[in-house]
């Protein structure tokens, strides 16, 4: 198939997918809370710390009994990809503490705007306005980062 | 339990998926500014289209879409909380998704693929997670009473 239009049925079939999770399949309060790649695994390791340590931290309402569990199968989809294709190859770790950083500082900024990239977009299609200006500033920091990346002489990993 | 369920399956769905089209949302900005190089950016229009079509369907068929489309009953801008967490939060995610290489969602699925740089991504990202929920949320809600 071609590339391109591969990439492209992908992504509307993941856009279908959460607005389906929402619509009929219970993922909700709050909306266009379908898929969410910050927001189900913050529900899902808030709701293990509390159940450990006894903590109160927050989950959104559709995690108050039983977490999502979309990071799990994402994980799991992946892996079974990339073995049944016989691409599960660990590649070799060059700088940790960079990863492990700029993982730390995603997820921040991310609950800070209060989705991820995915869920930004969905939120956009709901109609939602905080998640269009809150899009545009991630378009301007990611060129920013591209602008940052270029003049350290950085490549991406 | 429906909603558990339904997440894991769809999770293993979308998994299998961006491992095959190395789907990333990052990358569907920063490609086409960097190289001019436009097919990660149909991703973008895909899962805006995928979600518009869907909540449309799917309310008219009696779903649960409260409010859709939002816009249409909130079309000021105002510099209320929710706006400035969005300018922030917005501009430091884009900014160090690029310096890490891609979104969220493509290094959940780089890291099924058993990339040792996606999996230390992840642990930060998930420590990131419990220090927003015990720290920066607190901060957060702060700011949120200063700003309206």
């Amino acid at each position: 198939m071609n590339r391109k239009f591969f990439v492209f049925t992908t992504a509307l079939l993941i856009g279908t997918l959460s607005a389906l999770a929402q619509a009929f399949l219970g993922v909700a309060p709050p909306v266009a809370y379908g898929i969410c790649l910050v927001g189900h695994p913050r529900d899902l390791l808030v709701r293990i710390t509390n159940l450990i340590l006894g903590t109160t931290f927050q989950t959104q309402p559709v995690s108050a009994n039983i977490p999502v569990l979309t990071a799990i199968g994402v994980l799991t989809g992946s892996a079974i990809g990339a073995l049944q294709h016989k691409e599960f190859r660990p590649s070799r770790l060059r700088n940790p503490a960079l990863m492990f950083i700029l993982g730390f500082l995603v997820a921040n900024f991310a609950l800070t705007l209060g989705a991820c990239i995915l869920r930004t977009i969905v939120f956009i299609a709901y109609g939602n306005l905080h998640a269009t200006i809150g899009f545009l500033c991630v378009v301007a920091g990611a060129i920013a980062g591209v602008e940052y990346l270029r003049r350290t002489g950085a490549t991406q990993r | 339990m429906i909603h558990a369920l339904a997440t894991l399956v769809i999770g293993l769905l979308i998994g299998y998926l961006g491992q095959r089209s190395r789907v990333c949302f990052v990358r569907g900005i920063s490609y086409p500014y960097i190289l001019k190089d436009f097919y990660p950016s149909t991703g973008l229009v895909g899962l805006f289209i995928g979600a518009l079509l869907g909540f449309t369907a799917f309310g008219a068929l009696g779903g649960y879409v409260p409010g859709f489309p939002q816009l249409l009953q909130t079309p000021s801008i105002n510099l209320t909380a929710p706006m400035v967490f969005a300018v922030i939060g917005g501009f430091g995610a884009g900014f160090f998704s690029v310096l890490a290489g891609g979104c969220p969602f493509r290094f959940h699925v780089m890291a099924g693929e058993g990339r040792k740089a996606a999996v230390t991504y992840l642990l930060g990202f998930y420590v990131g997670i419990l220090y927003f929920s015990a720290v920066v949320i607190k901060i957060l809600s702060t700011l949120m009473e200063i700003l309206g």
